[in-house]
């Protein structure tokens, strides 16, 4: 039941291995267009715009204040009697997580859905412990079970059509073969709380963080993110250092924009936002609070000037309406973060460099994902500006420099021209000074680059099409 | 003042990443050629915020809207139009969810009597035993609650634009009362029912309650419908983790 794409084969052996696989393009064409059109139905009825601008706005502003307001969210965290822990890469936030579980003996660890621990590899890490790691979104929990990466960052196991789960279920869990998606769900459900209440320690991620009131805040559907929270007697959050808000008003404004762009519900069902642990006479909720506040390149990225994407509130639009995505499925990125951000942050967060050179050519730059963004993210921009550095060698070692060298200038040419009527003639203005030779080994960008400039969004030849027809020639960018 | 910072996060060897972190991110913000974030970046002060998801105006009312958004999440919701009513509408909601197979219990919030008045009784005359946990730390305690198949709690406030519930952890008002059991009934009186979270933001913000209103509370959950899922196939599914049917119960509070 393993992935049919290995994630370990270069950029473009996984991509050639998605195109190849006819059932997981239609999967994911009608999974994702569904979320299209859910997003387009919430939206309609709101001022849109205006909610993105505020978005925008107050996540300039804590990003231009970042030093200040991570300092405040410590002094309350710590206020509220949680602790707080600082990570400068991956090795450490692992270290660090593994040390308090060292401390608490913990033998099972219960996951809800996170980024930022799938980031770092951490289940990887605590089982090298002999720790027990169990994911418990239903997505993930069958990610976990065929022993996969996800692939979306919202919906996990979008590339797994009912059959397959139901397959699944009869060869791990031994449950009769059934077509009913709420009987998967309910032994799935039987299954976790069992995990849940036998669990020593819960590691969730972090949607957001209120820096007046060191809250954390984890929006879910399933209500795994409140298990996680609530039930174990040690509680960690592991966050990126960006995902701060100021204040309880910018906190429900991100929430709201964040629901709505990533499946276009108006809420979701849950978010939970923990200020702490229990307090004294309470319940229930955990003994310990702790919050893991990680690097992991991203004070180098605000130094790069990337710090555009450091406001990515991770709802997955951008992947919903980027074509390259819909054909290639969150595996052909090969990464955590996958579709039109993951292009970008990927080959800039610490670890995940080397592997991820070939990422920011894994667009189309048609600007289908700036337009969706709720935070106005100019992705096409830094795509660019990416391959740019790549190029010049900011991020990469010489031969690859080398290799790349010949269509840096087309490569990163076309942002002069954007937003000009003549788009179309430009690009045939660019594309004139190369021989017949040179045409066919045309890096995909500037290729579909001038496509989409000429003919309405919707490219008239696919991305299946046109990678079969590449494969052939030697493209640069191995 | 950064030393006493690092004694109050008790943690160990951290100051030099703590450190390092900090003075990347100043230098960094510091180069005036750095293309973002702007270097005026005002932020949105409160009041400014959108209210981002309002009331209609051909809502009839505060409860309509409420139910009306509940039921679009799949929640289900009565109006009652007294304490009397409210009270029947507990009970027999309550007595659809046992049935006749499980345990004759429900988990709940302590003090149910203060959310409406003789509902301990109503429960205790039909056979109902109401369970207050005051911890679940043991073990054997949380295998026992997991039998329970109905949560009983009241809110902290409600929000009729998003049909959302705000529950508040204190001591007596246990998170898993809403969370373990597969069926929870939410009891809002008239008086904590708001238009949307903005209104409640901004009310807390004039008295200068509202920091206190986050965290005084080691946990706060909105709650928007049941438990679900579309993980398979982009299918809905219900009661994941969480409760598979939430009902609440709106009622006017005399006086
Ligand atoms: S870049 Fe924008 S659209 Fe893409 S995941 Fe981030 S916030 Fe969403």
């Amino acid at each position: 039941m393993r992935s049919r794409i290995d994630i370990e084969a270069p950029f473009k052996t996984r991509v050639k291995q998605a195109v190849a696989n006819p059932t997981l393009a239609d999967t994911l064409t009608r999974a994702t267009l569904h979320l299209k059109e859910q997003k387009r139905l919430s939206l309609e009825e709101l001022e849109a715009q205006r909610l993105r601008d505020q978005m925008r706005q107050m996540k300039a502003h804590t990003l231009r204040n970042l030093p200040e307001l991570l300092e405040r969210f410590e002094r309350n965290v710590v206020m509220n009697g949680g602790r707080v822990h600082w990570a400068e890469d991956a090795d450490e936030a692992n270290r660090i997580i593994g040390e308090l579980a060292e401390r608490h003996d913990v033998r099972k660890v219960v996951k809800s859905k996170s980024m930022a621990t799938e980031e770092i590899h951490l289940n990887h890490h605590l089982e090298a412990k002999g720790i027990t790691c169990v994911e418990t979104d239903l997505g993930e929990y069958i990610i976990q079970l065929a022993a996969e990466i996800p692939s979306h960052i919202v919906a996990p196991v979008i590339h797994k059509r009912i059959d397959e789960i139901s397959d699944l279920f009869a060869e791990k869990l031994s449950m009769p073969r059934t077509l009913d998606p709420q009987a998967l769900c309910a032994r799935a459900r039987v299954e976790l709380r069992q995990e849940f209440l036998s669990a020593d320690m819960g590691i969730s991620g972090c949607n957001f963080a209120i820096a007046d009131t060191g809250t954390v805040c984890i929006v879910t559907n399933e209500g795994n993110g409140r298990m996680v929270s609530t039930l174990p007697r040690v509680y960690v959050a592991v966050m990126g250092i960006e995902k701060l808000v100021p204040t309880p008003q910018d906190a429900f404004l991100q929430y709201q924009s964040l629901t709505r762009s990533a499946t276009g519900q108006r809420v979701t069902v849950y978010l939970s936002m923990t200020s702490g642990p229990k307090r004294l006479e309470d319940v229930d909720g955990p003994e310990e609070f702790h919050v893991v506040l990680m690097d992991n390149g991203r004070s180098r990225m605000l130094a790069d000037g990337y710090s555009e994407s450091l406001m990515c509130i991770r709802c997955g639009a951008c992947l919903n309406v980027c074509p390259v995505y819909r054909q290639i499925s969150g595996h052909g990125y090969g990464n955590t973060y996958s579709g039109p951000i993951g292009a970008v942050i990927s080959p800039l967060l610490s670890e995940e460099m080397a592997r991820n050179k070939d990422l920011p050519y894994a667009s189309t730059l048609c600007g289908a994902c700036r337009d969706a963004c709720p935070v106005q993210i100019d992705l096409p921009k830094m795509l660019l500006n990416l391959r740019h550095d790549l190029v010049s060698g900011k991020h990469m070692p010489g031969a690859e420099r080398r290799a790349m060298q010949g269509f840096a200038g087309v490569a990163s040419r076309p942002t002069a021209y954007r937003g000009t009527a003549r788009a179309a003639r430009t690009g045939t203005r660019l594309l004139s000074g190369f021989g017949d030779r040179n045409l066919r080994r045309l890096p995909p960008p500037l290729h579909h680059w001038t496509r989409q400039r000429d003919f309405p969004p919707m490219a008239k030849q696919s991305f299946r099409e046109w990678w079969a027809k590449r494969s052939g020639t030697r493209g640069p960018a191995t | 003042m950064v030393g006493q910072a690092i004694r109050d996060a008790g943690t160990r060897n951290v100051s030099q990443a703590r450190q390092r972190i900090l003075d990347r991110l100043r230098q960094g913000l510091a180069d005036p050629k750095l293309p973002w974030p702007p270097a005026d970046a005002p932020p949105l002060t409160p009041g400014e915020h959108m209210h981002v998801a309002t009331l209609r105006a051909e809502d009839a009312g505060l409860e309509q809207r409420f139910a009306g958004e509940l039921e679009k999440l799949h929640g289900s919701s009565d109006i009652a139009d007294s304490i009397v009513a409210a009270r029947m509408f507990t009970v027999r909601k309550i007595l659809e969810w046992l049935d006749d197979t499980g345990p004759r219990r429900v988990l709940a919030w302590s003090e149910l009597n203060s959310w409406i008045p003789g509902l301990e009784e109503s429960l205790f005359d039909r056979n109902v035993e109401v369970v207050v946990p005051e911890s679940l730390d043991n073990p054997d305690t949380r295998g026992d609650l997991q039998e329970i198949r109905v949560g009983v709690t009241g809110v902290e406030v409600a929000f009729a634009a998003t049909g959302s519930v705000l529950l508040k952890s204190t001591p007596g008002q246990s998170r898993s009362a809403s969370l373990l059991p597969l069926n929870h009934i939410a009891l809002i009186p008239g008086t904590r029912l708001l238009p949307n979270v903005e209104t409640w933001l901004e009310q807390h913000q004039q008295d200068d309650s509202l920091g206190h209103a986050i965290r005084n509370s080691a946990n706060l959950t909105l709650v928007s419908g049941p438990s679900k899922s579309a993980d398979i196939e982009s299918k809905l599914t219900l009661g994941v983790h969480g409760p598979k049917e939430l009902h609440a119960v709106m009622y006017p509070v005399p006086g």
